[in-house]
């Protein structure tokens, strides 16, 4: 199976769903180890984009939704999240249907972009450290839904690993070793937005 | 204040009011834009979060910006505003974002220039680090001198240079200049409510950052004269500047310093530099870059060429900056 438009706009509606369904906790999960204002400003994000899902081009679809999100949620993460959904739509301009292959390169594409303006790399408990084991396992391995479950069960564990890691870079790094115990929301924000790619399969 | 978070957009209407000839609003973005732009010109931009008034808004017209971008008090601009910004003033010849080292304002700055490149604009980028508190040249935050890149970039720019040239001045302008910052009482930002640091009546706060940030180091109160003296040494410690070099010094408070004191401190730096043997070329005191209330004071120094000298006494228009040919000092 190919993905399609169709796809990417109900990834993006499970995405908001999710993040909406889960404002309070990313908050709470802030409050740990930052300042209490990425589940408000995330979810407004995604909010926006519940009106904004309209055209049947894949890039054209990512790109107005990610401006859309860089537009209404100004923190780093909308920013971030916002930039890799416009670099994985700048990649796939003229498709209509995409292989697992270029999905992956998609997902490469963003996390570069990421890596390019934030700086971050592997282990400094950051959503990147869900999005690289998740796109690893974007393998042409079997079935489209066992690889994606595969990828999704890699993007868990990385959420997950967040939790013993030392924030070394954005606010969280403040709080130095005493980062360590709590997960990063924004992995959090990163596997609640993956979470319903398996939903969108036809 | 009127209303809680209307304040910057409050603030910039007054600014715009004041200077109608020379600046123009965009309500939506809160972006202040040159009026009578050039076509033919490299657009230079900047930007970073409010309360370092008259930062950045008192710098845009003929000879220095293209436009400043407002972001809350001491919060980045997000990248849509910036990306407006960008597509607003962008040139055939493209837009030069000269912008200090604040990771916040990095990311959205970049973020806003690859959309501008989607659109086919020219960007270009560069970062001032001249604060010399933090001994990690990396590390280091953008200071005063970033509004020198603007006034000296910007002169650049308006005579037509292509972006390769204006971008090449302005990293010099950064490369030369150092800033260093006291403060006697810390400042409060209006979300907050609350104060960044504590000070005893008879302290100093030495090597402080633009947003309240405490400083590296404390001292105990000295004399005007005595403080410009530690100041100016460490800024000549590290930029290596030597008997005979040029300067151009910059002397300017940090929201709260009553004008008195400013000249003051103004009168015993210059009388330093002098005793050093530096040769001020040009001098700025006033306010230029600072930190809502606080108290306190910022000195930098940018050793200059012939190059930057020629552009520097260019004229320029601004609400802040007015430069006419042959006269080279400014009192904000």
């Amino acid at each position: 199976m190919n993905f399609d438009a169709e796809f990417f706009r109900c990834f993006l509606k499970h995405a908001s769903t999710e993040i909406q369904k889960n404002e309070r906790l990313l908050t709470d999960l802030d409050s740990e180890i930052g300042d209490s204002d990425f589940g408000v400003n995330i979810s407004r994000g995604f909010r926006a984009l519940d009106k904004d899902l309209n055209s049947n081009e894949i890039w054209k679809l990512l790109d107005e939704a990610g401006k859309t999100i860089m537009e209404e949620a100004s923190g780093t993460f909308g920013t971030l999240f916002g930039s890799m959904l416009v670099a994985m739509g700048r990649i796939s301009k003229g498709k209509k249907e995409l292989t697992i292959n270029e999905l992956k390169r998609m997902f490469e594409e963003a996390i570069k972009t990421v890596e390019e303006l934030g700086g971050a790399k592997r282990g400094q408990k950051t959503f990147l450290d869900v999005l690289y084991p998740f796109t690893e396992n974007l393998e042409e391995k079997g079935q489209v839904e066992t690889v994606l479950n595969r990828a999704l069960k890699a993007a868990e564990e990385g959420m997950n690993s967040t939790k013993n890691m030392v924030a070394t870079i954005g606010r969280a790094s403040y709080y130095g070793e005493n980062s360590r115990g709590h997960l990063d929301p924004g992995a959090v924000a990163m596997y609640l937005i993956l979470k319903g790619i398996k939903d969108c399969l036809k | 204040m009127n209303k809680p978070g209307e304040e910057v957009r409050e603030m910039l209407e007054g600014l715009v009011m004041a200077f109608p000839e020379l600046i123009e609003l965009d309500p939506k973005y809160n972006n202040i834009y040159r009026k009578y732009r050039k076509k033919d010109k490299v657009a230079i931009i900047t930007g970073g979060g409010s309360g370092h008034e008259p930062a950045y808004g008192g710098f845009v017209g003929y000879g220095m910006l293209d436009a400043a971008i407002a972001g809350a008090v001491f919060t980045s601009p997000s990248t849509m505003q910036i990306y407006q910004a960008m597509k607003t003033v962008a040139t055939e010849k493209g837009v030069l974002s000269v912008i200090m080292n604040y990771t916040g304002d990095k990311i959205n700055f970049k973020a806003a220039m690859k959309l501008a490149e989607d659109d086919s604009i020219k960007t270009e980028l560069v970062i001032s680090n001249d604060d010399v508190a933090l001994k990690d040249k990396q590390m280091r935050r953008g200071t005063t001198i970033t509004v020198l890149a603007h006034k000296i970039a910007g002169a650049a720019a308006e005579e037509g240079m292509e972006i390769a040239e204006v971008k090449r001045i302005a990293q010099k302008v950064i490369d030369n200049g150092r800033d260093i910052g006291v403060a006697l009482t810390p400042c409060s930002v209006p979300a907050a409510g609350k104060y960044s640091f504590e000070l005893k009546e008879d302290e100093i706060e030495f090597g402080i950052g633009i947003h309240g940030e405490p400083g590296v180091q404390r001292i105990k109160y000295v004399p005007s004269a005595e403080l410009a003296k530690i100041m100016v040494d460490k800024l000549v410690e590290d930029l290596n500047v030597k008997k005979g070099d040029e300067i151009i010094a910059v002397v300017q408070g940090t929201g709260g310093t009553p004008y008195m004191e400013k000249l003051v401190f103004y009168r015993d730096v210059m009388n330093y530099l002098n005793g050093l043997g530096l040769k001020t070329y040009a001098s700025w005191v006033g306010e230029f870059l600072t930190s809502i209330e606080m108290q306190g004071t910022r000195v930098a120094i940018l050793k200059v060429d012939e190059e930057m000298k020629r552009l520097f006494s260019a004229p320029a228009l601004t609400p802040v900056v007015k430069t006419i040919p042959m006269a080279s000092t400014v009192m904000s």
